[in-house]
């Protein structure tokens, strides 16, 4: 079978860099609480351990 | 809190980092298993990358712009999935070149160039220096804040003994180069160094966790409550959003992202670490992860404590310093305690990391070049202890340089701003070492334009105006432009104003840096090395599966280059990598005169762990001699790609191998000609040879039947006796034509042999000719010395040779007395049989010929002999056959000597 990993991590790397810069950002680049913290904050620490736990799955994966 | 009291932990940290790094060398002496070959120490020693700008830097710079600290952390994590492609390929590369540092990375790549190594060698210190300095103020900052500021011993007046900072300078050169300088070859890699890292990275992490869930959960009823009592201050609330949201401020998150992403593969530091100091390729896998959640984990309390240290302090007291002041005001010694030290492992675990990196650099790629050139290494035998103490006293200056830097300059910017100045100028190598990486035209010139164009203006904008905004010099270049040229300001080079100062520089440096690389690339051709290289660097992949190839071929005389390596690696090491070589390549080197090529490149790879690759090219060119670029690697040049000369090779070799084909067709072609005339000759031979008889048979048969009345019963008898004879001679010359296409169509089968005896064929066919030579009055001898020999052969062939020639000998001798004389004899290997008749001999001339077709010798008196002119061919095709020759002399007294030599069946 084809090995998929390589272009999995690249379309990984792909959507996080669309993830973490402007203009998605901005939608939570806004004052105010969520569950009583900052929404920025939430969403950087949020999608930051998705993004590593989806390169530790892609990394398991094989073998 | 006493000052003895912060020291006394001080020392006990720095006790146990020495001792951790020491039973782990310890460990690794005693050949016991390697804990530090481990994919998770791997990931934490990579946590270097966390420095004191992390530690203290990130929640002050988040007190004062929220958020936008977390981009140094989030750019390695972006790039993380990348490094399963540009990590490992680095890796690969630089365990096939036992590359030492970045310098030596890209001089590798653009043909081991010493000049780009030093280029890049001194970009690092320039940039990585004022780095240090930071980090020992930091530390320096720690004890000051402990202590309440009641030492005078940290004021910045004080120099030397008299100053704490230089004290703990001194304890990081001694531990640097205890566990940094143990071995030559960086490739035999630190581990003591390496664990002692790892453990500083835990340490940290587990400290800086430490005070935030003292902040949050001691000082403040968890997160929620710190962050719903912030959310009621109007200034802090602005801390919630990237600040203020402008194009600016996206430009520098953009920006920072793509510094911090190549800064933490491109640093010094971070390539050692990652690179040089990487036991197994596979641990890039596990670090791919592991390293940012670490980085998560460590970030995830910065924004609470900004957050409360901002509630706390107000303005009233630096932010940098939360992290030590917040367990200050919660009256807690313990945490501040851990606070500090957790610090101290930041700042160190830079510092000295750092500072192997720069020595390595140093010493590879200044120092020992120079000295190269100007021959100073001379010819004492041992250069190891030398090397070792080069580096020693690099690590050395590096410190003081530092202290210096902090002493004379460094007291006035804050953390954040000097650790992004450096990762600019690590950003300036992402050119040459990325696309290097994957783009073979690169060159070397290209590399050397993009370089020095980046640090000029990376020098301009950042540490010069930084530089002289602290004072240091007159500043009016700031406002004016540098000459009162206006485009020329350097927070608005070419007029592009707007950006904050790090961004600007690292836009116009990294813009000028790929442009010019990519343009003078695309223009320039590169060497045969730097081609040779760059194969190596993009097609990494092919050279690790064993294929190895190079165009330039050296030679060098053994001694020398024996001689040579010795004094950079030690006797013990170079019997070891000599043994490996004559493992691996089946070769024993100890008759061998000349090195070849491979073993030169051998022994450079391994010189390069020494002492770097341009410095190792310089010393084997010296001793070696290249030699001239022969067709088809000018053809590499010119092609540009290994596999233009490969497919030209290939086309080259088929082209030989089609002229030969054709040569020896056009060899068949012209045998097969030959033949074909020969078989015309002998058709028309035959013919003629048959029309003789068969003439003389019709006229005397014509005859006969003309005149039957009238010929006398005598007359008849002698016609019908001649028509036998002809009808004879027709038989036998028949049986002789058989007898050669027989022959000839045998010539391509291989012979069916027995042993045979030739004395029991001569006395069979002595006995068989007694009549014939007793009608003839013929007195026959024999004598054979060789009675056991036999010759491995065709029975009735080698028959039918003795036959011919006695026969012959008994057409040809003397016809009165006629004598012949049979003798056998062995010479050497060889049986020879002679047979010698005393008839007229054979003249000179027609020696040769009569063993030719139809060859007859034509008497003048006695005119054509008995015979077909077949015999003697014949014969000699059967000896042929046989291995054998035969050769004719003249006998003594007149007469022939006809010489048969077989080989003797042993």
């Amino acid at each position: 079978m084809r090995d998929q990993q390589p272009a999995r991590l690249i379309i990984l790397f792909i959507i996080a860099v669309l993830l973490f810069t402007y203009p998605f950002l901005s939608i939570f680049d806004k004052p105010g609480l969520t569950f009583s913290l900052p929404t920025l904050y939430i969403f950087f620490f949020v999608v930051w351990g998705l993004l590593i736990a989806l390169i530790y799955g892609l990394m398991k994966q094989k073998k | 809190m006493e000052i003895s009291t912060v020291v006394f932990w001080a020392i006990l940290y720095i006790a146990i980092l020495f001792f951790t790094a020491w039973w782990i060398e310890r460990r690794s002496g005693r050949q016991q298993k390697n804990l530090v070959n481990n994919p998770y120490i791997y990931s934490l020693s990579l946590a270097v990358y966390c420095t004191a700008w992390t530690y203290f830097g990130s929640v002050g710079r988040a007190s004062n712009t929220g958020m936008s600290f977390l981009a140094v952390y989030l750019g390695p994590t972006l790039m993380a999935p990348l490094w399963f492609f540009i990590l490992r390929k680095m890796v690969l590369i630089s365990k096939h070149q036992r590359i030492t540092s970045i310098a030596d990375f890209i001089s590798s790549r653009f043909g081991k160039s010493t000049s780009l190594a030093a280029i890049v060698t001194l970009m690092c210190v320039a940039g990585i220096v004022p780095y240090i300095s930071i980090q020992l103020k930091a530390i320096a900052f720690g004890v000051d804040i402990l202590t309440d500021k009641k030492y005078p011993y940290f004021k910045s007046n004080a120099y030397f003994v008299w100053d704490a900072t230089f004290w703990i300078t001194a304890a990081m050169i001694l531990f640097t180069v205890l566990f940094g300088t143990r071995k030559i070859d960086p490739n035999e890699k630190h581990n003591g160094l390496v664990a002692a890292v790892a453990f500083e990275s835990l340490v940290k992490l587990v400290a800086f966790w430490g005070i935030g869930v003292f902040v949050v959960y001691g000082m403040f009823d968890g997160p929620g409550d710190l962050f719903e009592r912030a959310a009621q201050q109007n200034d802090i609330l602005q801390l919630f959003t990237q600040s203020v949201v402008k194009n600016t401020s996206v430009m520098s998150w953009n920006m920072l992202l793509l510094l911090s992403a190549f800064a933490f593969l491109l640093l010094p530091r971070q390539f050692y670490i990652s690179v040089v100091e990487n036991n197994d390729v596979q641990h890039v896998n596990t670090a791919m992860w592991l390293l940012p959640l670490y980085l998560l984990l460590i970030n995830i309390f910065v924004f609470p404590i900004a957050i409360a240290g901002k509630m706390h302090f107000g303005a009233d007291i630096a932010s940098d310093s939360y992290v030590l002041s917040l367990p200050m005001a919660g009256q807690s010694h313990v945490i501040s305690l851990v606070a500090f030290i957790g610090g101290f492992a930041a700042a160190s675990g830079m510092i000295i990391v750092s500072s192997i990196a720069l020595s390595i650099m140093i010493s590879n790629h200044l120092i020992v070049p120079l000295m190269i050139q100007a021959k100073w290494l001379g010819m004492k035998p041992d250069r190891l202890g030398l090397l070792l103490n080069i580096r020693r006293w690099s690590i050395v200056s590096v410190m003081l340089m530092a202290y210096l830097y902090l002493k004379g300059v460094g007291s006035s910017y804050d953390l954040v701003s000097v650790g992004l100045i450096s990762f600019t100028a690590a950003a300036q190598f992402a050119p040459a070492t990325f696309i290097g990486m994957y783009w073979k035209g690169a060159t070397k010139s290209g590399a050397i334009a993009g370089l020095l164009a980046g640090a000029l203006i990376w020098a301009y904008c950042l540490p010069l105006t930084s530089m002289a905004e602290a004072g240091l010099f007159d500043a009016s270049f700031i406002e004016h432009g540098a000459f009162g040229v206006h485009w020329l300001k350097p927070r608005a080079l070419f007029g592009l104003e707007g950006m904050d100062p790090v961004s600007h520089a690292a836009w116009w440096s990294l813009l000028f840096n790929f442009s010019l690389f990519g343009a003078v690339s695309a223009f320039s051709q590169p060497s045969a090395l730097t081609l040779m290289q760059a194969d190596l660097f993009v097609n990494i992949h092919k050279y690790t599966s064993g294929a190895d190839f190079d165009p330039v071929k050296r030679t060098a005389r053994i001694d020398d280059l024996l001689h040579m390596v010795r004094r950079f690696l030690g006797e013990k090491r170079l019997l070891e990598v000599l043994n490996l070589y004559e493992a691996q390549n089946n070769k024993t080197l100890k008759d061998l005169k000349i090195a070849e090529a491979d073993l030169i490149n051998y022994l450079e790879t391994h010189l390069a762990g020494a002492i770097g690759a341009a410095s190792a090219r310089l010393m084997t060119d010296s001793i070696s001699k290249e030699e001239t670029l022969t067709f088809e690697e000018v053809m590499l040049v010119m092609e540009q790609t290994q596999e233009a000369l490969r497919y030209s090779r290939e086309l080259e070799l088929k082209s030989v191998a089609l002229e030969q084909v054709s040569r020896s067709l056009q060899d068949a072609n012209d045998q097969l000609k030959a033949l074909d005339r020969l078989k015309a000759n002998f058709i028309a031979n035959v013919t003629h040879e048959l029309r003789t008889p068969v003439t003389s048979i019709k006229s005397l048969s014509k005859i006969m039947l003309d005149y039957r009345d009238e010929l006398s019963e005598e007359k008849m008898a002698s016609y019908l006796a001649i028509l036998v004879s002809e009808s004879d001679r027709i038989g036998r010359l028949i049986n002789q034509v058989l007898d050669i296409e027989k022959l000839n169509a045998e010539d391509n089968q291989p012979l069916s042999t027995e042993p045979v005896a030739i004395h029991e064929l001569i006395e069979q066919l002595v006995l068989g000719m007694e009549p014939i030579f007793k009608e003839k009055n013929i007195q026959c001898s024999y004598q054979n010395d060789a009675i056991s020999a036999q010759i491995l052969g065709h029975r009735d062939r080698i028959m039918q040779v003795l036959v011919n020639l006695v026969s012959n000998a008994t057409k040809f001798c003397n016809p009165e007395k006629g004598t012949i004389h049979i003798g056998v004899f062995q010479r050497d290997t060889q049986l020879n049989i002679q047979v010698v008749d005393n008839g007229r001999g054979i003249p000179d001339n027609a020696k040769d010929m009569i063993f030719g077709q139809f060859a007859q010798l034509n008497h003048p008196k006695l005119g054509k002999p008995d015979g077909t002119g077949l015999g003697l061919y014949i014969t000699k095709q059967i000896i042929q056959q046989h291995n054998g020759k035969i050769t004719v002399q003249d006998a003594k007294g007149g007469g022939a000597v006809f010489t048969v030599e077989l080989p003797i069946n042993i």
